[in-house]
């Protein structure tokens, strides 16, 4: 692990050059903020890199302390609030590359700002929460070197991994997941991209320092007096406290995307030492039924298995899903989707996906709810709107989706769980771009997003019964709660 | 943090408002950074022995600070690189977390520009006597709340500051928290400096701190230049505190509500070299070393060695600075001090220090910077201290 430390500490003094190639001090934004292009001096490289920064607002509340990342098994019954509200973002510099090398850093932060951060309504993750509170954060999360031709890209040491599927960024709060590692990645053949990765650590999205890719899956034995971790494991892999306290263990991925025209496909593969390997198949088609309409036809399926040691025990899983897409050329778009996941009491937490290196992939990983869990079958619709091409809202783009999350809910099952629904609505503008963009495009300048999720739960259950049986409660959640999520980003 | 709300309100009508005067401000806003090599070798006689080497740096960016209102964010970083021994003792770490990484955030804030005033709110660098970023090692002291300067009046600058959080160079977190005590309902100051007389300059500062101890601070400094080549100078300094409140502890070496500090200097500067003869006698028990925050800037301070300590410490300091010609390769100077200090308490700490350093500057932006110096002490261990510094600016 050292190396990469040196790599980091590396890639900011690299900044530094040399001393005989000093340069001018404080160039302005406006020059930073263009694309960089090669360059042939250590001086020009230092000052005609790129800058990026984004300033953040966000503000989150939830009316329920359920905690949908860790699925808390204990009583959530009360009226208890998350809530966080905070400024910050990031800021980072890449130099211009020189003999295709570049070398980059990226400070985050996010700080307390407004309303209310009180300790007691942490929980969603906008501020750091690892001291029981909920305080500033600062971190280091970019620190890299750079070599990128047109056809070839490796990267190492701390950076954003934004397009790698289950490893991705997950910018949902203040700061995304960043990630330590090297990649490659190769275009040499037409129509395909191939990309290979080493990672040997994540920084969550609102932690100060990088963990293993265990810990990042977030391990843990079991809470709440139910045994998540199945079959045959070593318990000197585990604290007191129930968390993974094992060797670190590193991730290598590999992956293909191929596509043509009308369809493309993926296959992804990542290799986790002596915990788990998941594959992930990914496929679409694109048909074209008129003229102004596209209809998109998707297919997904994931297995995952216990590897090595198998420091979390058994894993024996799989998701699928399919999907339909149209969406018209005035910016009219309407989904239907459909997923399963494998219900395995043998397997971690009855077959739960390990999904928290990035954003969950399922077609139905909506606001709140992910579709990860063990035997989860969810069907989802949406609509989405680009008022500013339909010639309505100039700038503004909203959305609608609809998903019915049916859980293994029998009273025998060892990892039952409440039904539940999913409402969401998203709104986003933009003060620089008049249509033609989506809920997450990235946009420069200044934009407002905002976030609403209604969940239902479904609380027609003997929750004694269940308890007398299995000796721990079923996961209680208030019949309903709202989810809602501002975000005001200026991106330069 | 009412102050930082009303900064955020402040701002919020500046991100709404969108238009072309915003993405003006980014457009003509500036980037610079510096990175940094450190290593710190601390080594004493009986004691552990310390050392570390650390590389880390800077990123800030502003927006145009000729508008009306601006804004500057500035991240510092040190990271620990190989080997090392007893790292928290070298102060290049996050000593609140078992001297890891260090990331903070040292400058966040809100700028009014006026024209002859300027108000600044958030986290902010300082550059006062007994609150200030202290820049020996990679990350500097940093402080939150507000501070205005105005210089409207002719020959005269004043400033107001109200701090109510510190966060020390050593930590990523502020806190209610100064160098020598906890900060309560916060620090304010008032600094006023004139320099309408002819070779003189008045400054005069007042920190109220009312759960800690307030201090007032007088100096006038002298100039004379008979020619292009040759000036003297004279200088005055006088530091002392009172109405100590509940975090007051009256003998603490970093400050007290009992300093009673007088200094004095004398010096001559040539082209290229200059010699300087510096008293202090602190007739109080509190110390002075590190103020609120920061390094207290007494003309009786060197490397490590210094006159600031706590049981009325009395100082000579001689140091000596030589500017060798210009070469190919940039410039370099040479220094050095010798320090004498004695205590009449049994508690003081009596020593002789001899420091010494080579500076090299390749240019305006990079140097190489090599300090040392070795303490002897009376009365405890000898240490020596072991200073080298790589700096690029960008």
């Amino acid at each position: 692990m050292h190396t990469f430390r040196y790599i980091n500490a590396a890639a900011a003094l690299c900044i530094a050059g040399t001393p005989l190639f000093a340069a001018e001090k404080a160039v302005s934004l406006e020059e930073h903020g263009k694309q960089s292009v090669e360059v042939d001096s250590i001086a020009d490289a230092l000052t005609h890199g790129k800058v990026k920064g984004l300033i953040r607002y966000s503000g989150q509340h939830r009316d329920s302390n359920y905690h949908v990342l860790q699925d808390a098994p204990t009583d959530t019954s009360s009226e208890k609030v998350q809530a966080y509200s905070t400024l910050g973002g990031y800021l980072g510099y890449e130099t211009a590359p020189l003999y295709h090398t570049s070398v980059g850093a990226t400070f985050y932060t996010s700080n307390p700002f407004l309303g209310s951060n009180a300790s007691d309504r942490k929980g969603l993750g906008g501020l750091y929460e690892a001291d029981g509170g909920q305080d500033s954060y600062n971190v280091l999360g970019e620190a890299f070197i750079k070599f990128q031709t047109k056809e070839h890209m490796v990267k190492i040491g701390r950076q954003e991994m934004p397009d790698y599927r289950f490893v991705s960024l997950s910018n949902i709060r203040m700061t995304p997941f960043t990630h330590e590692g090297a990649v490659y990645e190769n275009r040499s053949i037409e129509d395909l991209k191939l990309n290979f990765a080493y990672i040997t650590k994540q920084k969550d999205r609102n932690a100060e320092k990088f963990q293993d890719m265990v810990r990042s899956a977030r391990v843990e034995l079991g809470s709440g007096g139910k045994t998540k971790v199945r079959g045959s494991y070593d318990p000197a892999d585990f604290g007191s406290d129930g968390k993974y306290a094992g060797k670190d263990k590193a991730m290598s991925m590999a992956g293909l995307i191929y596509g043509q025209n009308e369809w493309k496909m993926e296959l992804w593969d990542y290799y986790v030492t002596d915990f788990i390997n998941t594959l992930y198949c990914y496929g679409q088609y694109d048909l074209h039924p008129s003229e102004t309409w596209k209809v998109t036809l998707a297919a997904q399926y994931a297995n995952q298995q216990d590897v090595g040691k198998g420091v979390a025990g058994n894993v024996d899983t799989w998701f699928y899903g399919l999907k339909a897409q149209a969406a018209s050329d005035n910016g009219m778009l309407f989904f239907l989707s459909y997923n399963e996941i494998d219900y395995n009491e043998a397997s971690y937490d009855g077959g739960t996906i390990f999904v928290r290196w990035g954003t969950p992939q399922m077609f139905n990983s909506f606001q709140v709810q992910d579709s990860e869990l063990a035997g989860t079958k969810s069907v989802g619709v949406g609509a989405q709107f680009d008022l500013g091409a339909l010639g309505i809202i100039d700038s503004t783009v909203i959305r609608f989706r609809y998903a019915d999350y049916d859980m293994p809910d029998s009273l025998y099952m060892t990892d039952a769980r409440q039904d539940r629904t999913e409402a969401t609505f998203d709104l986003r503008y933009s003060f620089a771009k008049q249509s033609g963009f989506g809920i997450f495009t990235q946009l420069d300048g200044l934009s407002i997003q905002f976030r609403l999720a209604y969940d239902q739960f479904e609380t027609d259950y003997d929750f004694d019964a269940y308890k007398k049986l299995h000796g721990y409660d079923l996961q209680r959640v208030t019949d309903h709660f709202v989810d809602a999520r501002l975000y005001i980003d200026y991106l330069f | 943090m009412p102050l930082l709300r009303f900064g955020a309100l402040a701002c919020l009508p500046l991100l709404l408002a969108g238009g072309s005067d915003f993405d003006d401000a980014f457009a003509n806003g500036t980037l610079h950074g510096q990175a940094k090599l450190f290593y710190y070798n601390i080594d004493k006689a009986h004691d552990d022995n310390a050392h570390a080497f650390a590389a880390g740096g800077y990123l800030k960016a502003s927006t145009d600070t000729g508008k009306r209102f601006f804004a500057a964010i500035r991240f510092h970083t040190s990271q620990p690189v190989g080997g090392n021994e007893n790292r928290e003792q070298t102060a290049l770490f996050n000593n609140d977390k078992g001297a890891e990484a260090l990331n903070v955030n040292s400058e966040a804030y809100l700028g009014w520009n006026g024209g002859s005033r300027v108000l600044k709110v958030g986290n902010l660098m300082l550059n006062t006597p007994m609150m200030n970023d202290d820049t020996t090692r990679i990350v500097p002291w940093s402080y939150q709340g507000a501070a205005y300067t105005g210089e409207a009046l002719p020959n005269t600058k004043v400033q107001l500051n109200y701090i109510q959080k510190i966060r020390s160079h050593t930590s990523g977190r502020y806190k209610k928290e100064s160098a020598s005590g906890g900060i309560g309902r916060g620090i304010t100051m008032l600094g006023i400096h004139y320099k309408g007389f002819e070779h003189l300059a008045l400054d005069s500062y007042y920190y109220y701190a009312p759960d800690l101890y307030s201090t007032f601070i007088a100096q006038i400094d002298y100039q004379w230049l008979p020619d292009q080549e040759n000036l003297f100078c004279a200088s005055v300094q006088y530091f002392k505190s009172g109405n100590g409140g509940r975090y007051a502890q009256s003998d603490n070496r970093n400050g007290g509500d009992d300093i009673d500090l007088v200094a004095a200097k004398v010096g001559y500067y040539a082209e290229d070299w200059m010699i300087s003869l510096n008293y202090s006698k602190n007739f109080g028990v509190s110390g002075i070393v590190k103020g609120y925050g920061g390094l207290a800037k007494v003309f009786t301070t060197s490397m490590v060695a210094n006159g600031r300590g706590n049981y009325g410490p009395e100082t000579w300091m001689v140091k000596t600075r030589y500017d060798l010609p210009p070469g190919r390769w940039g410039k370099s100077e040479v220094a050095f001090t010798y320090t004498h200090t004695r205590s009449d308490a049994m508690q003081g700490d009596d020593f002789d220090a001899y420091y010494a350093h080579w500076k090299h500057d390749f240019n305006a932006d990079t140097s190489l910077y090599l300090r040392y110096e070795t303490l002897d002490h009376h009365n405890k261990s000898d240490a020596r201290y072991l200073r080298l510094i790589t700096a690029y600016r960008f």
